[in-house]
């Protein structure tokens, strides 16, 4: 799969990795499964430290998206909808897109819980 | 040039090959022992024999069988450009080499055993080796020379030239698996556990470990494309890694290869270029800055080549 990074940009460097992933599997270059380049590989190419490409892992794992184990490495969940992916990739966009207006957490929970109540 | 006249240029001199080998041991049956000597020592003593039958068939099915092998892969259509070099004609070469140095060893074994009256008194001195030697080297400049060289097929777009911003970093990476390996190794292995039950362990144990061997470091392999350039880590154990420096590719491109343009699965060295070969398919070619290219097949190659491209080399 593709990793593109910009340290210029705002956003810090294990979430553009994570996002990455997250886009790869919407679209379905990453497909269930599939293996994710070892930490340390993907850490000397990207000219990054292996800890944010660990964190970046991390955060894919903590959304359910890749199963971290030991040996094995980093894989895609098995009998993953690329929804999903999608989804959380549009979560990440919202949160950010709240803080950009100063929008506090409540209020954004409100907002999506009043949207969610009313369709 | 059409496929069917490459694929018989380079079969056909398998069968002529046999011929007279097969012809004598059929004409002078009844001058040869009943169990001919098929294998010699250097200093020309016979050391095994097998029936006549047998003889004349395995002679006939060695000739059949590399003819359908040598044409099946001649006959390949135009595939992407892998080697500086001119691989149909060096194909041609080996396949008439190897049709002479079999055909003439066929033939001076079969005409030793001619009026012998059993394989014991059958010699075949060490020198007829050398002239098997001399007439498969003839044999290949023939076949060299007769086999027309292949325009490539023409060279595919790279792919879109991916954009790299000036403070980006990008990585490109991707797996590729060979089934081919798979189950060589798999045979390998279940052939070394039958051998060690066979024939004692210390055989059999070899044969496992050649067999892990090949699956270990054959079965994958991981492609990545960066600034650092292309890096090709071999096996389960991501080593040992082939790499091209950035500043050693000269040009990029993609496009369709086969394993019969390099003799082979796994990593090959062919003339004018090398490559790890796991599958017929997409594959990744960069050419050096010495001329020579390097060739690893892999899905999406497209977007590997695109990369390299945006990264500032320039398009082939």
């Amino acid at each position: 799969m593709l990793f593109r990074i910009d340290p210029a940009r705002p956003v810090p460097l294990a979430d553009q990795i994570a996002a990455n992933v997250r886009r790869g599997i919407a679209d379905g270059t990453v497909v269930p499964g599939e293996r994710l380049p070892p930490a340390r590989e993907l850490a000397a190419s990207l000219d990054v430290s292996i800890h944010t490409v660990l964190a970046g892992y991390q955060q894919l794992r903590d959304e359910d998206l890749i199963e971290l184990r030991r040996g094995r490495g980093a894989t895609v969940r098995e009998g993953l909808r690329p929804d999903r992916a999608a989804l959380l990739g549009l979560v990440h966009d919202l949160v950010a897109a709240a803080r950009r207006i100063d929008l506090d957490d409540e209020e954004l929970v409100d907002l999506v819980r009043s949207t969610a109540s009313g369709t | 040039m059409g496929r069917t006249t490459r694929a018989l240029l380079a079969g056909v001199p398998h069968l002529l090959a046999v011929t007279p080998a097969l012809v004598t041991a059929l004409v002078a049956a009844d001058r040869m022992p009943a169990e001919p000597a098929s294998r010699f020592t250097f200093d020309g003593t016979a050391v095994s024999t097998m029936s006549h039958a047998a003889m004349v068939v395995s002679i006939a099915v060695l000739g059949v069988a590399l003819a359908l092998v040598f044409g099946a892969m001649g006959g390949r259509s135009a595939a992407a450009r892998v080697s500086s070099f001119d691989t149909a004609r060096f194909f041609g070469a080996v396949s008439w080499t190897t049709a002479g140095f079999l055909g003439s060893v066929l033939y001076v074994t079969t005409v030793a055993n001619v009026g012998a009256a059993s394989a014991a008194e059958v010699t075949l001195p060490a020198d007829r080796l050398l002239i098997a030697a001399g007439i498969a080297v003839v044999a290949g400049a023939l076949g060299y020379l007769v086999t027309p060289s292949q325009p490539p097929a023409p060279e595919e777009p790279p792919g879109t030239p991916v954009a790299v911003g000036a403070t980006e970093r990008v990585s490109w990476s991707r797996r590729v698996e060979s089934r081919m390996s798979l189950a060589l190794g798999a045979i390998v292995v279940v052939g070394g556990i039958v051998l060690g039950w066979l024939a004692g362990w210390l055989p059999g144990a070899l044969l496992i470990v050649v067999g892990l061997a090949v699956l270990l470091l054959g079965s994958s392999a991981l492609v990545t494309v960066d600034r650092r350039g292309l890096v090709v880590s071999l096996g389960a154990l991501g080593w040992p890694r082939l790499r091209v420096p950035a500043d050693d590719i000269v040009s990029v491109t993609a496009g369709d290869v086969s394993p019969a343009q390099f003799g082979g699965w796994g990593y090959r060295i062919v003339p004018g270029g090398s490559g790890v070969v796991m599958r017929s398919g997409p594959a990744l070619i960069v050419t050096r800055r010495s001329g020579r290219r390097f060739t690893v097949t892999v899905d999406d190659a497209g977007t590997a080549a695109g990369l390299l491209t945006g990264l500032g080399h320039e398009v082939s």
